[in-house]
Parts: C-alpha cells; structure tokens; sequence
C-alpha cells in the first residue's frame, strides 16, 4: 500500500472514530459531564479513567461530550461559510459590474484578516452560545468560498455551452447548479475538510479565550484554558486530554483534506 | 517600472478604501450588538444617573451618526481617541504594547523560516518517500495542535517540571530596561550592557517563541514542498540537469529561485499577522503584546480601545502585504501589474 493511501485511511480513521465518538459519546459516558463532585483533582485511576476536574467532573465524559460541541459548531460554521459565499460568488460573478465591485471589495476587506481576529471580533458582541460561535466563525471563511465561486462563475460564464442553455431556455438554477457548481465540488472537497479542521481549530480558539460556547457546557477548548490555572499543582491530566482531543480532530481532517487537495495538483 | 508604480497607487487607494470599510464595520458592530461600556465598567449595579453622567462624559450619549463623524474625523487627525477603561490615549498605549508583539514576531519567523524551507525543499526532492511522509505527517501534526496546548504543554514541561524557562511575562521586573531605546527588550538590554536582563529576556522569549515557530514551520514547510515539487517537475530543470549541473545547485539554486516568490509572500504575511499580535499565544504566556491588549479591552467593551488596535492591524498588514509585492516585483522583473 503506498504512503499516500495510508494517509487518507489514517484521516478517515480519525474522523469517523469522531463521529462515533460524538454520536455515542452520551452511552459510553460513564458521568454525567457537569455533575460536581467532592472528588476534585483525583488522578487518573480505574473510576476516573482521565482523572477530574477542579468541580470533581469527570474528565473522560467531558472529552466524550466535548466532540459533539467540537463537530456541531465546525460543521455549522462551514456549512453556514460555504453557503453565504457560494451565493454571493454566484451574484458577484453572474451580474459582474457595480455589484461585483462592490462584493469584491468587502471580501478583500475581509481577506485581509485572520480567521481568529474575525471570529473574535464577532463572537465578543453576538453573545456566547452555539448559534453565534457557528456564525461567528462562519464569517471567517465567507472569502474564501466566495472567491472561489466567482472564479468558478467567471471562467465559465463565457463559454458556448452556457449560451447553448440560455438559448434552449434551460432554468437558470439549472445552469448554475450544472455547470457552475458541480465542476468545483472536487476543488471544494479538499478546501472543505480543511476548513472544518480549521472551525475545530479556532472554536477551541475561542473557547480558550473565555468567547465560546458559555460554561459548564463541556467543550475542549474551555476545559483546556480551566485546566490550564492549574498547572503549578502538577494536575496536568486536567489540559492534557482535552488538548489531544482537540489535535486528534483537526489531524483527522488535515489529512484528509491534504490528501485530496494534493490528488487534484 | 511604470507599470508597478501604478500598480503601488492602485494599491494603496484600495488599500483605503478596505481599512475604510473594515473600520467602520466594526464600528457599527460595536454599537449595534449587545454589550456596553459603560455596564462593563460598573457591573450593572451603578444608579441610573451614574449611568446617564458616564455616557455623556464618553460621547455614547449621541446619536449614532454623530459618534460616527466624530471618529471618522479624530482618524483622519491620527487621533484613536483616548481608552474607556484607562482614560489614556489609545495610541500611546498601541505604540507601549508593539514591541513586544515585534519582538515576539520576529524571533518566532527567524525560529521557523530556515527549517521549514530546507525541510520542505528536501521533502519535494524525496517526493513520495517515507522521509517525505514523516515530514508532512511531522507538519499537519504542528498544524494540528492548537498553539495554546503548545504552549501550555510547553509551560508545563519546560517551565513547571525541569524549571528552565519562566513561563509567563517579558523580563523579569527588576531587570527592565531603564530607557526605552528601541523597545526590544533583546536589543535594549544589550544596549545598556545588562547582560543579566539580556540573557533574562531571553529565557522569557524562548518558550512563546518556539510555541509559535512550531505553527509557522508547518505553514512554511508545506507551502515551500509544493511549490519546489512543481518546479522540479519543469523542463529547465531537466535541461540543467542534462546539462551536467550538480544536483544540490539544480535545486537549491535553479528550481529554488523559481520557487522562491510564493513562499517569501507566505512568510510576509504571516509575519504581517504576527504583528497584528499572536493573540492566543500572548494570551498564554501573558505576554504583553497587540493580542492581550485586544482581548482584555474586548472584555471591557473598551470602544476606541479595539477600534484602535484593529486599525492598527489593518494598516500593517496593507502595508507589508504591498512592501512584499514591490520586493517580488523587484527580484523578479517578469512579473507584471495590471
């Protein structure tokens, strides 16, 4: 089996070792991930397989019930990315002119700024919760799908076989769904799983930060900042889990995203 | 050389245009979505005439629009207003905080960039052998960690068990610098002939420095990888080396010097990004940098606090990412503006 294969079953792996996790994650669990207990700080032992927590939680059902918040927040951000900026791609693109200007503009604009600082800025106000995190770093990835689309719509815009369509009045969703969209699914595969490895990436960003998913919701990224206060009293079970957690994720869809995307040169 | 110069106005007009448009999303956003200044800083409990007399003293009783002008004007006047929590002028306090970020960033940069481009030049060259596989796996794994768990894990090995390094701050107090010369704490030392705050400094820096040069190896690793596989692949490296040319000098110097723009770009503007503060690993190691500014002010709602910093954000990034693009145009004359 050669080297390339191997890292594309490793990623798959990982990534649907993750699904499972989250999936079943609640029947595996052995606690209750916000129960406190008086047993705080225990080591990890036989009962606390990855030790507890400053509250005496259960660390091992925290990391369980972590991925769900880890995989909802990405797949939501991506989602929400891939579909704000496909459909402005596709207005930029098809009416071309002021409006394109004008899009161009603010996703440049944008562009220019790192993913985190994006997601910071947006979080700090929409609030905590889900929803906003998700769209929060959603935000984050609109220009580059954008681009990406208008590209895509630009290059193909002039091509005979489009003007074929309009003269045979095929429906303009039907146009863009079959010419534009389904050519930049192989591109989009590679870039997508990218991106979600990235949404892990920066939603534990900004959960560390104190700008996630608000407490005691379990989520990687704020137990790793909580554990992070007690590291002068050696309780290092308390960020070493979450944090492996947290690179096992985004490994996942890093090879796989690397795998595709390098299949495509 | 007529062609970039118009290229560079181009630029630098957009460039306006877009810090334009960022700003003043950012200033709408913070007076449209929730959270407030003035709650923040008293907690919610103050009387309601505390309140009202507050706003009035930070402008925020105005309408909107009229707060709008007012900033827009102070900008143009170089004038980032004065900070809601500290009452000091938001520039000043931009200007304190930089070095620290520029320290940081250039040390980091200088920590990664020769490994990632030998590694990545290497891995190319072995294309599909297990030495390319290690090393990719080697850098989606640093890309994978989160930089806090670095960092942490770093504080925790090298700073809390084998006691080598601090693990938070910039210098221990007692070894500041008396003057400010630079603001580099690595050159100011030096300067004064501290050599004890200097090697001081230096036990501070190595840790953030190193949780950040692991990131920026594995960025510059794999772009420097596929720009080097795609030019060996090209004819005039057959071409050197039919003509008898030394394999070290036809990739290290002919394919390289091809290769060389992307990854230079890439560098630039992670550099760039460095500047605009590392703000998790500042946040880590309580560095006092651009990105602990920023998330301590975005906890108080301080307005022209995060106004400021990310303008100042902005501008670096706009004018490093056109410093890079003259510097391209000016190793590489084939390249042309439109």
């Amino acid at each position: 089996m050669n080297l390339k294969k191997i890292q594309l079953y490793l990623g798959i792996g990982i990534v649907v070792f993750l699904f499972a996790v989250a999936i079943f994650g609640p029947y595996i669990a052995p606690y209750d991930p916000i129960a406190i207990s008086n047993a705080t700080f225990s080591p990890p032992s036989a009962s606390h397989i990855f030790g507890t927590d400053a509250l005496g939680r259960d660390i091992f059902s925290r990391v369980l019930y972590g991925a769900r918040i880890s995989l909802l927040v990405s797949l939501l951000a991506v989602f929400m990315g891939v579909a704000i900026g496909t459909f402005l791609g596709l207005v930029a693109g098809f009416f071309g002119g002021k409006v394109d200007k004008l899009i161009v503009l603010f996703m440049d604009a944008m562009y220019a700024f790192p993913g985190l600082l994006l997601a910071i800025t947006f979080t700090a106000f929409l609030g905590q919760g889900i929803r906003n995190v998700a769209l929060a770093i959603a935000i984050a990835f609109v220009p580059t799908y954008f681009r990406l689309v208008r590209n895509q719509v630009l290059s193909i815009k002039r091509e005979p076989f489009v003007e074929a369509a309009k003269v045979f009045k095929v429906p303009l969703w039907k146009t863009v769904f079959v010419y534009v969209l389904l050519p930049v699914i192989p591109t989009l595969a590679g870039i997508l799983a990218l991106s979600i490895g990235d949404a892990i990436l920066t939603e534990a960003g900004l959960s560390y930060l104190g700008l996630g998913v608000p407490p005691p919701t379990p989520d990687w990224g704020a137990d790793l900042s909580a554990g992070q206060q007690y590291i002068l009293q050696d309780y290092w079970w308390c960020f070493i889990f979450p944090g492996i957690a947290i690179f096992l994720a985004v490994l996942g869809f890093a090879l796989i995203g690397d795998y595709l995307s390098e299949e495509k040169l | 050389m007529k062609g970039l110069l118009k290229y560079i106005t181009y630029r630098l007009l957009s460039s306006v245009v877009m810090i334009f448009i960022m700003v003043t999303l950012v200033f709408f956003l913070l007076r449209v979505l929730p959270g407030d200044p003035v709650q923040a800083l008293t907690g919610g409990k103050a009387p309601p005439e505390v309140v009202k007399q507050l706003k009035e003293q930070l402008g925020l009783n105005l309408p909107i629009y009229k707060q709008y002008f007012k900033f827009l004007s102070d900008v143009i006047h170089g004038n980032l207003g004065t900070s809601i929590v500290t009452g000091e002028s938001v520039k000043s306090e931009l200007f304190e905080r930089f070095p620290a970020t520029l320290e940081l960033a250039i040390v980091s940069v200088f920590l990664a960039a020769g490994w990632g481009i030998v590694l990545g030049i290497e891995s190319a060259k072995r294309e599909g052998s297990l030495f390319d596989f290690v090393a990719k796996l080697i850098a989606l794994s640093f890309y994978a960690i989160p930089i806090f768990f670095v960092g942490i894990v770093m504080q925790y090995i090298f700073g809390v068990k084998l006691g080598w390094f601090p693990i938070s701050g910039r210098i221990d107090p007692l070894n500041e610098p008396d003057k400010v010369i630079t603001g580099l704490y690595l050159v100011d030392t030096l300067l004064a002939h501290n050599f004890e705050g200097f090697i001081d400094a230096v036990k501070h820096i190595v840790l953030p420095a190193f949780s950040l040069a692991l990131v920026l190896f594995s960025v510059i690793y794999r772009i420097t990888r596929s720009n080097m596989i795609l030019q060996l692949k090209k004819e005039y490296v057959k071409a050197a080396r039919a003509r008898g040319i030394k394999e070290k000098r036809v990739v290290y110097y002919h394919a390289f010097k091809n290769a060389f723009i992307p990854i230079f770009t890439l560098i630039g503007l992670q550099f760039a990004s460095l500047l605009g503060g590392a703000i998790l690993t500042e946040n880590v190691f309580s560095w006092p940098g651009l990105g602990s500014y920023l998330i301590e002010r975005i906890g108080y709602r301080d307005f022209p606090a995060i106004q400021g910093a990310i303008l100042f954000y902005a501008v670096i990034v706009v004018f490093i990412s056109i410093a890079i693009d003259i510097i391209c145009a000016l190793i590489n004359p084939k390249i042309k503006y439109e």
